[in-house]
């Protein structure tokens, strides 16, 4: 099943015909089976599914996290299965951001310094990098501790942070596995409205992996994932009126 | 009753016509449900037949009927604001039927049937929460929380067909390797 809508300028992730398996013979769980997904440019997906339906391993496999056992995936143009580790590795830290579900900063390093990292490892100098991702983290409402370590904000600032690293540099596709998951229900909307905002200013696509209907409301496209398979799709009502008006 | 209850309760902040009646009960409960007119002055009437409403003619031929509530009106509304909302049963709802009679039809009909009631229920919170954004500045605190109200009632009947579809399914695979 393919599930996408195409536009002008190309899509920035594209999965066709995937394939995940784990293990082998009596042990083999397959996790995805003939999946199809297309996600572009300033489009705000949700993944929805119940736990172990596979809507995490998609999103792996998205950011070339894990390789599927068949089928192609492509971000940005690239197929990542023609790209050697260190092409892999680049395409991901300039392409690629991504929020987990567990806020996993780097514990020894600042606000501003987690976020500088991902800048620096790609030959950013000190200096711009500092300037950059301070930019990025007031665009995403950190204003105020910069210079403070993880352990010392709260939860959802600690999600503002890796939300600023997911995007700084410019990085045009967002995987966001269960972001809102360790987080009170007033900073999960919080959390949810940014992560919203990020694409319709920024232009970017976010993929966003959740369980719950609230989160997954916010966006474009909602896309079922059950028994590793895509499902069924909505959309707001205006918009598939606007989808079936232009013949999409 | 519970709009009779609710005029009753804009009453005993103020006397009020009618009409102004529809326009705060709209305003109050953020437009979410909208009142027509002729059912305010049939409310009005049987309130003023029960004793709980004053009406006294306005002078001049263009004026309208003022409503005052009276005492017992006064206990009524009190007596409504502390009384629990919480019916010993729920309330006769079209989805949870339709689905509790659906899993008599096998369950497949039900799990079909559930698959298509929740991709409604998602266009909807999905249009919903659309509307709630483009609406974010405007509107004021009861229009927000009202809409608020309608998307979580949207979420947990799409949590619930969440948990049915799961229960069918477990007892499906039960069944299966019994």
């Amino acid at each position: 099943m393919t599930i996408g809508l195409n536009r002008a300028g190309g899509p920035i992730l594209e999965l066709t015909d995937v394939v995940k398996r784990y293990g082998a013979g009596t042990t083999e769980v397959r996790a995805l089976t003939n999946v199809s997904l297309t996600v572009e440019p300033g489009e705000l997906v949700a993944l929805m599914g119940p736990s172990g339906s596979g809507k995490s391993t998609l999103l792996h496999l998205a950011g070339g996290l894990e390789r599927p056992t068949a089928g192609r995936v492509v971000v940005a143009g690239r197929d990542l299965d023609a790209e050697d580790a260190v092409g892999l590795a680049t395409l991901r830290r300039r392409t690629v951001g991504y929020v987990f579900q567990r806020l996993n900063l780097v514990p020894t390093l600042t606000a501003v310094e987690n976020v500088t990292l991902p800048l620096e490892m790609d030959g950013v100098a000190p200096r711009p990098a500092r300037r950059e991702a301070i930019e990025t983290l007031r665009s995403v409402g950190v204003d105020g501790p910069l210079d403070r370590y993880p352990d010392d904000l709260s939860g959802g600032q600690q999600q503002r942070v890796a939300v600023a690293r997911a995007v700084v540099g410019d990085r045009r596709l967002v995987l966001a596995d269960e972001p809102t998951g360790s987080l009170d229900s007033v900073t999960a909307d919080l959390v949810m409205e940014l992560l919203a905002n990020l694409v319709s200013d920024r232009g970017c696509a976010l993929v966003l992996v959740t369980h719950e209907a609230r989160f997954a409301s916010w966006a474009d496209r909602i896309v079922r994932v059950r028994d590793g398979l895509l499902t069924e799709e909505t959309r707001p009502a205006g918009i598939s009126a606007e989808i079936e008006a232009a013949g999409l | 009753m519970t709009v009779r209850s609710a005029l009753l309760q804009l009453l005993d902040e103020g006397e009020r016509h009618g009409y102004q009646l529809k326009v705060d009960f709209e305003a109050r409960t953020g437009g979410i449900w909208p009142l027509n007119v002729g059912q305010v002055y049939t409310t009005l009437d049987r309130l003023h037949r029960d004793g709980l409403v004053l009406a006294e003619d306005g002078a001049g031929e263009a004026s309208q009927r003022l409503y005052r509530i009276t005492e017992d009106g006064r206990h009524e509304v009190k007596r409504w604001l502390t009384s629990s909302a919480v019916d010993a049963n729920p309330p006769r709802d079209e989805l949870i039927m339709k689905v509790l009679l659906a899993i008599g039809r096998g369950r497949d009909e039900a799990v079909a049937l559930i698959d298509d009631q929740r991709s409604a229920l998602l266009t909807a919170l999905q249009t919903g929460r659309r509307r709630q954004r483009a609406d974010a500045d405007g509107g004021g605190p009861a229009r927000r929380l009202a809409a608020d109200a309608v998307l979580t009632r949207i979420e947990a009947d799409i949590t619930w067909l969440d948990r049915c579809e799961e229960l069918l399914r477990t007892a499906n695979a039960t069944e299966r390797k019994s």
